[in-house]
């Protein structure tokens, strides 16, 4: 082959991998560098929807007084997202749900419930258990 | 983070307070977390297996025919690998770690190509349906930013779930590891997981 | 005696016009289907560790078996290292080449959810890390390259084609020889080095896409290695299926090139035998690791049964080593043509049984291991794909110059 043909090929080859390898390593790492940064602050400033047992003894600090049973258990665990409740102080962003299902999705005793006390479906079948119990005693 | 399997009843505020949290809608049977429940017999050599999952705002736990008589419910989230592999395997570089150790997902460069859901060993992450892009368990980095909780930690009632600084003396996570035994999911992977569990038998959990 | 056989400015026949239709009809089906896959979820929405959502499809299966063709390997054993026997095919693998590239780069654009974001890879986000970073990297340029082996190789036959009778062709090679270039055979074999180097290294990045991870059945290190050999075949497979199509197209015929085909065909189809039935003996094997077991029992007597026994390894394997093999149908240009057939069907059916098989098996005891159903809209786009790729050869041949001194005295 003759020599200017290699020389000629072998240049176009090694300018095209070198293309790609200072690309790659070169520039590229400062593009990702600030993508990742910009993702990073948008991750951080997400709207929360969930606050903090904390924040809702700020208002609710009576309920704490009794709370004996379910003191290791959070407001929200039970009445569901409250930063919206917080920031407009109306019942309808703050959920009460008084069934027997709700109770039982804690306290029904199928197998493998160890960490809590557990109850046969049919106790006291048709009653609310809030009649009774107090969640919040 | 630090799960006591023991603890997990298998109540599923977790799932859906973490679908509330993150805008995932909760009929879809997909989650940053979910909680799979075994039931086992130790028969020799193989031993049965019946598992159940709660992926989405209905507890399937309640109702179901627990085949054999040892029951038990292990939640299970995004590890957070220090090797993760859907860091490595990305195209695009759309996940990466922050200094903190938290591996997140860039939505705005996520190509899609579902590289990471074949390469997590974990199945943790998914491709959200409406924003078609994959999605993954953060931690709740913008809670855990401003000092609150994780929306799952937050949701647990039984205490299962304890988030915290591995390296800070004082939180709960460091002394858990300071003195009781606690294991990893799929050690052998090499992907050096950041949650813990307490009391998992993890011959079935895949 | 040897005669040039001219194929520029002839008549469309009947056939020609109804092929073109019916591929158009089923290009337009495949966009149809792309189209729908991308506005309508297609995937079923379970989590992966359910093992019912899977997320590489047909269409990923279909990118496999589009890009994975060792069309380089064979141009290169014609024009650099000197098989003369098989100069009279050189142009045609070229042009099968670049389409087959060109299309799968489509259907893996096409099939990732983001395609408006496929640029990205190109415009600065890189992880330097990614075996299918690389991949495309490498796949790209392997097409740059071929484009310009291409362009070089044809550029005296182009030159030849400013002087032909129609239209179209004499556009085509005035456009395509604007710059002034001597010696194009030679810089098209410098050129042709190196695609076939970077071939092979992009074949083998595919294979180690799938090896690296953890999923049973694709790890370790062998999955590159077959991949270069499974290239091999379906190379050899569709080039003489190609030149088989065009020679009865045009009339010529070119045997003793499909013969030297044949060869490496036949001796490639052997080393993928015993490959692929150690292969499924060391995963099968009681002592093996992990999860290989359960990972074959799907191939061997699960839902992947059929697709395995009757497609990859009877269809695929067995027959057409017995054809290409027994000289007496080997020597058949027909039986030839029959084997590749089954060859490229059963290395379908590979290709698709490894993307779609090994992801089955993401979990194992207390779920049921289920078949992988395909999607009306996957296969209306895979329709789409493989029509667009017969549709864009026909054009290219019909508008390049792809004339070759065949020696008439040579048939079966």
């Amino acid at each position: 082959m003759k020599p200017k043909v290699l020389a000629l090929s072998a240049i176009f080859v090694l300018a095209v991998y070198s293309v790609l390898l200072v690309y790659v390593f070169g520039l590229a790492p400062y593009i990702t560098k600030k993508s990742i940064e910009n993702w990073t602050e948008i991750e951080g400033s997400r709207e929360k929807k969930f606050l903090d047992t904390k924040i809702c003894a700020e208002c609710h600090y009576k309920v704490f007084k009794g709370l004996k049973n379910h003191s290791s258990v959070s407001c929200e665990a039970c009445h569901g997202a409250g930063a919206k409740h917080a920031i407009t102080r109306s019942k309808e962003y703050i959920k009460i749900d008084r069934s027997r299902e709700f109770c039982l999705k804690c306290h029904l005793d199928i197998p493998g419930r160890n960490a809590v006390k557990t109850v046969n479906i049919t106790h006291h079948k048709g009653v609310l258990c809030v009649v009774c119990h107090n969640p919040h005693s | 983070m630090v799960i006591d399997v023991n603890k997990c009843i298998g109540c599923g505020n977790c799932v859906i307070a973490c679908k509330i949290e993150n805008d995932i809608p909760l009929e879809i049977p997909l989650s940053r977390t979910w909680v799979e429940g075994y039931s086992v017999e130790e028969t020799v050599p193989k031993a049965k297996v019946q598992k159940v999952v709660m992926n989405t705002d209905k507890n399937p736990f309640l109702d179901v025919e627990w085949k054999y008589s040892k029951v038990f419910f292990v939640p299970r989230l995004c590890n957070h690998c220090a090797n993760a592999p859907c860091v490595n395997v990305c195209p695009v570089y759309a996940r990466f770690y922050t200094k903190e150790g938290i591996v997140l997902v860039d939505k705005n460069t996520c190509i899609g190509c579902k590289y990471c859901i074949v390469a997590c060993p974990y199945g943790a992450t998914f491709l959200h349906p409406e924003q078609g892009v994959t999605d993954k368990c953060t931690f709740c980095y913008h809670r855990i930013k401003n000092g609150l909780e994780p929306a799952c930690v937050l949701a647990c009632p039984t205490h299962a779930r304890i988030f915290g600084d591995v390296n800070d003396e004082n939180s709960e996570v460091y002394k858990i590891l300071k003195e009781k035994k606690v294991t990893v999911l799929k050690p052998e992977e090499g992907t050096f997981p950041r949650v813990f569990y307490i009391g998992l038998d993890s011959r079935f959990v895949e | 005696m040897t005669r040039k056989t001219k194929l520029g400015g002839e008549d469309l026949r009947w056939s020609e016009i109804v092929f073109v239709i019916t591929s158009l009809v089923l290009v337009l089906v495949g966009a149809l289907g792309i189209f729908q896959i991308h506005t309508k979820p297609i995937m079923p929405i379970q989590p992966f560790e359910v093992a019912l959502g899977m997320p590489w499809r047909l269409l990923v299966a279909l990118y496999v078996f589009f890009v994975v063709n060792g069309f380089c390997v064979i141009v290169s054993l014609g024009e650099i290292f000197g098989v003369s026997r098989l100069e009279p095919i050189i142009k045609d693998l070229l042009l099968m080449a670049i389409i087959t590239i060109l299309i799968g780069l489509t259907t893996i654009g096409l099939e990732i959810e983001q395609t408006q974001r496929a640029v990205y890879a190109l415009i600065g986000h890189v992880n330097p890390h990614s075996v299918m970073f690389w991949m495309i990297m490498f796949y790209v340029l392997e097409l740059i390259f071929l484009v310009v082996e291409t362009w070089l190789y044809l550029y005296d036959d182009l030159i030849e084609q400013r002087e032909s009778d129609s239209v179209a062709k004499r556009l085509v090679a005035i456009i395509l020889t604007i710059p002034k270039i001597e010696n194009s055979k030679e810089f098209a074999k410098a050129i042709g080095f190196i695609a076939v180097v970077t071939s092979i290294i992009a074949i083998s990045n595919l294979g180690a896409l799938f090896s690296v991870n953890y999923l049973p059945f694709w790890h370790g290190p062998f999955l590159p290695i077959y991949f270069v050999l499974s290239a091999m075949i379906s190379g050899t497979a569709l080039a003489i299926i190609g030149v088989v199509v065009a020679d009865y197209a045009r009339g010529n015929k070119r045997y003793e090139a499909v013969q030297t085909l044949r060869v490496v065909l036949g001796a490639s189809l052997s080393v993928a035998l015993i490959f692929t039935a150690w292969n499924y003996i060391i995963k099968a094997y009681p002592t093996s690791t992990l999860l290989s077991r359960e990972a074959t029992e799907v191939f061997v007597f699960g839902s992947y049964a059929f697709n395995f026994w009757f497609f990859e390894a009877t269809i695929g394997l067995i027959i057409p080593i017995t054809l290409l093999a027994v000289p007496r149908f080997g020597r058949d240009i027909r039986c030839v043509f029959v084997a590749s057939i089954l060859t490229v069907v059963g290395v379908f059916f590979f290709r698709f049984d490894l993307v779609t098989g090994g992801q089955v098996l993401k979990t194992i005891s207390g779920l049921r291991v289920p078949a992988f159903e395909a999607h009306p809209f996957e296969i209306m786009a895979t329709i789409g794909f493989l029509s667009l790729a017969v549709f864009l050869y026909y054009i290219c041949y019909k508008l390049l110059p792809m004339e070759v001194e065949v020696s008439r005295e040579e048939s079966s």
